[in-house]
């Protein structure tokens, strides 16, 4: 890993946990347990994964939990699931921002329905800025969907309360 | 150097005390200032208003009374946004800038043209400066007056905490709305006593009339003065 | 409320404002929560101010060149599949979306927010037509729960006490009473969630929209935004057609200045670039509607002047920041944008005659035009509407007399003289002409023994 790649992990991480989310760095034969781990502490049995590349939806098959869905039917489904497992497009250190791209492998629902939204990313997929990441995207991009931490409010009496509508929590395991 | 002095309607009548503070402190740095007796008013509260037609009459004369002058000196910023900022909206003619342009608030005259930080004057007293919404937002005064009152001799200068908020005067709004006008007299007056002070001063005396009003009918005892006041005690 | 709702009651409706003791708290509590938040987020960004002159410049030149943006916005959009749709008024817009709602037979409307969707009064509307239509934002929800209106475009619902919230869930949802925000939220997200789950139709407004791409973008915390656009059938997103901005980078810039300006945020937490309907995605809606709204915009087009009221990004920063309001609440403008930039909205929108109270609402600080993100000089505006006011005969015939008998002694410096002796002769006799609405609340100053004039002729000249 180069010290400019390292330098935006550090920035991404403070700036996400800033806004609430919970960073964890991460070796391929260390996330099993994260995961399971991940899972126990936040009470998840019924989770919905999306589809990865084999080596880690090989990994994700052998997740201790009591159900999970890799093949959403109805939105419905998808509201009942305690957590969801999916991967992203890229990551803004800036911010602290995960940028999906919501293409025809990707539930937007997923990422909003679920209490507990775990992310799979990888090094290489972080930039700088949204400056960065504008350039480096086909114009002809389908729709985006940029989400920095929970989803929070300050609607009553400006105290903050995360997990209004989308998840109280955000987890963001980099490989 | 031909300097003239603009006296405000309003300190030439209830406040000429201030006009003669200011004639001291500028003959103090040597100048000879003149003061055109044809001199009214700036057209302010009719442009505020909306009255722009009656505004410009007074606009015209203005620039007929000053226009032969190096500087123009006012102890007031809000006439002076109103001649430097506003004069060339109502009368839509770029030109009268060069006149305009020569129009200086007297703290900065003192500390921009003159390039004068102390006026050697003391003031054995507590003072909290307000920074006038005009001094301020209109034309970037906010170190001249506050450098000035620093060099001021035994003088203990104060902030007022929530200092850029404004005292709620606004010309004719003080009369239009005086319940919401006195609501921020009360905020700005609140935080004036806080600070403690014996004195609260300004560049602005419309201001001083706003929040001197309002604690002299609430009886708080804290007394307004002008800032030129202040620098004319040598 | 709905009586009271108008412009033309802005000074009774501040009147009970000012004496409603426990709102102002609310009200104020907030706000400083808000701007003190705001100046630490703001300060972190060493150029902020060329930020904000380059947010300024991209608006300017989307107004400037408003209706070229608007074909490139349309034709890419419409390839991407986005139904565009013009409406010139509340009554066109509100019928287009009764068209659609009725076409699917939908029974049941969810809402994330929207101020344009509030100007037309979509939500009313629709349910007079027997549609249910559900605020999903959690402030909108409240408001919609009280039977109110928005009182700040951001936070509609900050001049509630958690207690008031409470004591409405109790009453309207059948919950028992509790006046923990975190608990309220959780009734909140439960009855929405069956909502979001049924809905036939999600409605939504658009922070920006993007030409260069086709591109709504609809910036948000909670996630009801993004639910709304993903799950029913058919979104229909409204716009004023202020909206549009050329380039896609040029959200980079309104994202840092937004969030802070907006709710002092360095970023929210959700923002949906939303391209097209459903085509090959797994969720999304088979049908994506943009209404593109004039509703009196393009009559601040023709003023130079108004124009630049059309740059405003609604974050709602000025209305916070403004003594005035800060004094007399959201609601006392009765009009659906308060506030110093509301004020301006609301004479163009709904013309003088309906607005008049509001450009005299000001002290003209200039708070509004130091903390907007676009740099709008909304005092300069204002001091400008009220010229047209005057210029409209909307002001009083005394009023008008007394700047006419002003004039007439401030016009010849011979004529002042006179009068200031007249004022010191009635002063020597007792009589001190009193100006009640000044002297009920603060002493007016006394006329001087001596004018400056005569101190200088007789001591000074020499």
């Amino acid at each position: 890993m180069g010290e400019r790649t390292e330098k935006l992990i550090e920035r991404f991480k403070l700036e996400f946990e800033r806004v609430g989310g919970v960073f964890i760095m991460a070796k391929k034969d260390q996330i099993l347990p994260i995961l399971n781990q991940t899972l126990k502490v936040e009470n998840a049995e019924k989770i919905f994964v999306e589809k990865f590349d084999e080596e880690l939806s090989d990994i994700l098959k052998q997740l201790d939990a009591k159900q999970i869905i890799t093949q959403a039917h109805s939105e419905k489904q998808l509201a009942e699931v305690d957590a969801s497992i999916t991967g992203c497009d890229y990551l803004i250190a800036e911010t602290g921002t995960i940028v999906f791209i919501h293409n025809e492998k990707r539930f937007k629902s997923s990422i909003l329905l679920p209490r507990v939204h775990i992310v799979i990313a990888k090094s290489e997929q972080i930039y700088e800025s949204l400056e960065h990441v504008f350039e480096k995207m086909d114009k002809k991009f389908d729709s985006i969907f940029l989400v920095t931490g929970p989803s929070r409010t300050a609607d009553i009496e400006k105290v903050i309360v995360k997990g209004v509508h989308g998840p109280q929590m955000v987890y963001l395991i980099l490989i | 150097m031909k300097v003239a002095l603009f006296i405000p309607c309003y300190i030439d009548q209830f406040f000429p005390d201030v006009g003669g503070a200011t004639v001291k402190i500028l003959k103090k740095f040597d100048l000879k200032i003149d003061y055109p007796l044809e001199q009214t008013c700036c057209g302010q509260p009719a442009f505020n208003s909306g009255y722009w037609s009656e505004a410009k009459v007074l606009a015209e004369k203005f620039l007929k009374i000053f226009r032969n002058y190096d500087y123009i000196v006012s102890p007031s910023a809000s006439c002076t946004s109103m001649v430097r900022v506003f004069y060339p909206e109502i009368l839509k003619d770029e030109n009268t800038k060069e006149i305009t342009a020569k129009f200086f608030e007297l703290t900065e005259f003192l500390t921009k043209i003159l390039r004068v930080e102390s006026t050697e004057a003391e003031f054995n007293h507590s003072v909290a400066y307000h920074d006038s919404c005009h001094a301020l937002r209109e034309l970037g005064i906010k170190d001249s007056p506050r450098v000035l009152l620093r060099n001021v001799k035994k003088i203990k200068l104060l902030e007022i905490e929530d200092g850029d908020r404004c005292c709620g005067f606004g010309g004719t709004f003080a009369v239009k709305f005086p319940e919401i006008s006195t609501e921020m007299a009360k905020s700005k007056v609140d935080n004036i006593i806080k600070t403690g002070a014996e004195f609260v001063t300004s560049t602005d005396s419309s201001c001083l009339m706003h929040i001197g009003g309002y604690m002299s009918k609430n009886g708080v005892k804290v007394k307004t003065i002008h800032i030129a006041q202040i620098l004319a005690n040598f | 409320m709905k009586e009271t709702y108008t412009p033309l009651r802005f000074k009774e409706n501040a009147l009970r404002f000012i004496q409603d003791e426990k709102r102002r708290a609310n009200l104020n509590r907030a706000i400083h929560h808000t701007l003190s938040k705001r100046i630490e987020v703001v300060s972190e960004l060493p150029d902020w101010e060329i930020l904000r002159q380059r947010a300024h410049d991209i608006r300017k030149e989307a107004i400037e060149n408003i209706w070229h943006y608007i074909e490139i916005f349309e034709k890419k959009a419409t390839e991407n599949g986005i139904k565009v749709i013009y409406a010139s008024d509340a009554i066109e817009a509100r019928n287009q979306v009764l068209e659609i709602a009725k076409r699917i037979n939908a029974k049941l409307c969810v809402k994330s927010k929207s101020m344009v969707s509030e100007e037309i009064g979509l939500r009313e509307f629709l349910e007079e037509n027997g549609i249910e239509t559900v605020e999903t934002d959690l402030g909108e929800f409240i408001v919609q729960l009280a039977g109110e209106k928005p009182s700040h475009i951001t936070a509609p619902a900050m001049h509630k006490s958690r207690d008031e919230i409470g004591k409405l869930f109790a009453e309207k949802l059948g919950v028992e009473f509790t006046s923990i925000p975190e608990e309220l939220t959780r009734i909140a997200r439960g009855f929405l969630r069956d909502k979001f789950l049924n809905a036939d139709i999600g409605i939504s407004g658009a922070n920006f929209l993007v030409a260069e791409t086709g591109s709504i973008v609809i910036v948000e915390n909670e996630g009801n935004a993004g639910l709304s656009t993903t799950l029913p059938k058919i979104h229909i997103a409204i716009a004023g057609i202020e909206k549009v901005i050329p380039r896609l980078s040029d959200l980079t810039v309104f994202f840092k200045v937004l969030g802070r300006s907006a709710t002092a945020q360095r970023f929210t937490s959700y923002v949906s670039l939303i391209n097209s309907p459903r085509g090959q995605k797994p969720d999304s809606p088979e049908e994506i509607y943009l209404i593109l709204l004039d509703n009196g915009r393009t009559h601040l087009l023709k003023s130079e002047k108004l124009k630049e009221a059309l740059y405003c990004i609604k974050c709602g920063a000025c209305m916070l920041a403004c003594p005035v309001y800060q004094t007399v609440g959201g609601h006392s403008y009765g009009w659906v944008y308060p506030g110093p930039i509301g004020s301006i909205l609301a004479s163009a929108q709904l013309g003088l005659e309906k607005a008049t109270p509001l450009p005299f609402a000001s002290s003209l600080c200039g708070k509004c035009h130091e903390i907007c993100p676009v740099k709008i000089e909304i005092h300069h505006i204002l001091v400008w509407l009220r010229h047209q006011a005057v210029e409209h005969k909307r002001t009083s015939r005394t009023e008008k007399l007394i700047f006419k008998l002003w004039l007439f002694a401030m016009k010849d410096a011979k004529i002042y003289k006179a009068g200031a002796k007249l004022l010191r002769f009635l002063k020597k006799i007792g009589i001190k002409p009193s100006l009640k609405a000044w002297s009920r609340t603060r002493e007016f100053p006394q006329i001087a023994e001596k004018s400056f004039r005569e101190i200088w002729e007789k001591e000074l000249k020499n």
